[in-house]
């Protein structure tokens, strides 16, 4: 971010300032907490916990290699839909328990675009599942073996990516966020602890997204060619951090080139250029499935393949 | 353990039921809206009927709740104004009594929970006349196979005879023998999605 920007950056903290990141967090853990007197105390404190709690939780379906998930739930895809879909309540309490302007408009602004980007989100993700016709995240990566999705969906991998960062409030979407007029958006009001758990939720939620798109597009844990581990250290999951880390890495760099977008530019984009786009494809890839006679079979759902 | 957690799921989805009607904040009622909907979507993954259970939290708990709440939020309503005017209409509460009597008696006689009613007779006909001369399903002609989709023995044999998934057992109800009803449902779908654009629309 600082060489982007041409500036040096932290540098002082460690070697090169790689403690920086240890030193602002033990900053805003002995920070003194602030509570508003107008505040509703209990959602005042449960929204952080909201927010942390369901982008922790979406990590329960990931697997990091062949057989290496928490839960490798049936439907692991419609999970994680749910959980992300339930982390916009720790935004819209937030804003409305800290009974203060900035915050409210916040989250407000927050929650419709998170709304209107999720319809995005959701059909992309759907029309990923239309090709390997399972919902079983483990499944879906089996099946990008011979190719990555990322090839013939290109297009819903950029309207993915695109949804992707308004859903975790990045640039050039951090329309809640924006500091110059909203000061810090939903959160406000909240200060030290709590704060801690906002910030940690929303960079959870974007390493979580990095690699969700790194499963669904760029074939999860698989090298490609095909792989066979016979060693002790679980390669598959360095494969999978690699393919999430580029993505974090694009996260970045979107954020230090691109301007932010004005507000209505933003839904007006969503409602009547993306979602027009991703439904048309929604309509166009099961069609071209049936034209060719490739969908997959769905009432015998492909073995998994065994790895010694 | 499992049938104690169903008896505690089911209690909490009662209590915070009957919270949302009785707590005075719009907000807070909002809150146990969505306490009510995660009680019986953990009640029906429990149950194993994950599909449906973690389709209420997506649809309901995901977007029709965050819309209630932000409306709610939006309007920006005096607590002290709500509290006189929810005093007002506590003395109606006899005629809230009579009516949902009467709604109660129309929805037992009307909606067939045994199918002999003469009504529910015409409809069905008319149903299974469209199902077949539409849809072209003349091996599902008579009035039973068309509402079997209604008949808790035959999902749950749907759901364990099949080797398959819950989700592609639903499919397979769905697309065959509930072909009529998801038909119309997607009709009444569609007639609440025109409804609200005629509504807003600016005739200029």
């Amino acid at each position: 971010m600082g060489s982007m920007q041409r500036r040096i950056g932290p540098n002082v903290v460690g070697y090169y300032g790689v403690l920086q990141p240890f030193a602002d967090a033990l900053k805003l853990v002995v920070k003194e907490q602030v509570i508003p007197t107008q505040a509703t105390k209990s959602l005042f404190f449960l929204a952080p916990m909201i927010s942390l709690i369901f982008s922790l939780l979406g990590w329960g379906v990931i697997p990091f290699g062949p057989g290496l998930a928490l839960s490798d739930f049936s439907l692991g895809i419609l999970y994680s839909l749910a959980v992300s879909s339930i982390g916009v309540y720790g935004i819209l309490f937030a804003g409305w328990s800290a009974n203060s302007k900035y915050a409210f408009l916040g989250s407000l602004r927050s929650t419709a675009q998170m709304i209107s980007y999720e319809l995005i989100y959701s059909a992309a993700v759907l029309s990923v599942l239309l090709l390997c016709g399972t919902f079983n995240i483990t499944e879906i990566i089996e099946m990008q073996q011979s190719v990555w999705y990322v090839l013939p969906l290109l297009p819903i991998f950029l309207l993915f990516f695109v949804s992707a960062l308004a859903e975790t409030n990045r640039t050039p979407f951090d329309l809640p966020e924006a500091e110059s007029e909203l000061v810090a958006g939903f959160m406000t009001e909240h200060s030290g602890m709590i704060f801690v758990f906002f910030f940690l939720a929303e960079y959870c939620s974007i390493v979580l997204m990095s690699t969700f798109t790194a499963i669904l597009f760029l074939g999860g844990y698989m090298l490609p060619g095909g792989h066979y581990n016979e060693y002790i250290v679980n390669i598959e999951s360095i494969v999978l951090g690699l393919k999430a880390v580029l993505f974090m890495f694009v996260f970045v760099w979107i954020r230090a080139t691109l301007p932010r977008m004005r507000y209505d530019s933003l839904m007006v984009f969503c409602w009547t250029h993306m979602l027009p786009m991703v439904i048309a494809l929604l309509i166009l890839i099961p069609s071209l499935l049936i034209a060719f006679d490739i969908y997959p079979h769905v009432l015998s759902p492909p073995k998994l393949r065994h790895y010694s | 353990m499992n049938n104690f957690l169903l008896d505690f799921l089911a209690l909490g989805a009662i209590v915070s039921g009957i919270l949302v009607i009785t707590s005075k904040n719009p907000v807070i009622s909002v809150l146990f809206l969505i306490s009510v909907f995660v009680n019986v979507a953990g009640y029906l993954v429990l149950l194993g009927v994950g599909f449906i259970g973690i389709s209420y939290i997506v649809v309901y708990v995901g977007a029709v709740t965050v819309l209630f709440l932000f409306v709610i939020m939006m309007l920006n309503l005096q607590l002290a104004e709500l509290n006189a005017v929810g005093s007002e209409y506590t003395q109606n509460l006899p005629l809230g009594a009579i009516l949902g009597s009467v709604f109660l008696f129309e929805l037992t006689s009307v909606l067939p929970p045994v199918l002999g009613q003469s009504f529910s007779q015409v409809m069905l006909g008319v149903l299974t006349t469209i199902h077949s001369n539409l849809l072209g399903k003349t091996d599902y002609n008579n009035v039973n196979d068309v509402h079997l989709a209604f008949q808790s023995l035959n999902i749950d044999t749907a759901f364990t005879s099949t080797s398959g998934l819950q989700i592609q057992s639903i499919g397979a109800m769905l697309y065959t023998h509930a072909a009529i009803w998801l038909i119309l449902a997607g009709v009444i779908l569609l007639l609440a999605m025109i409804s609200p654009i005629v509504l807003s629309m600016n005739r200029k």
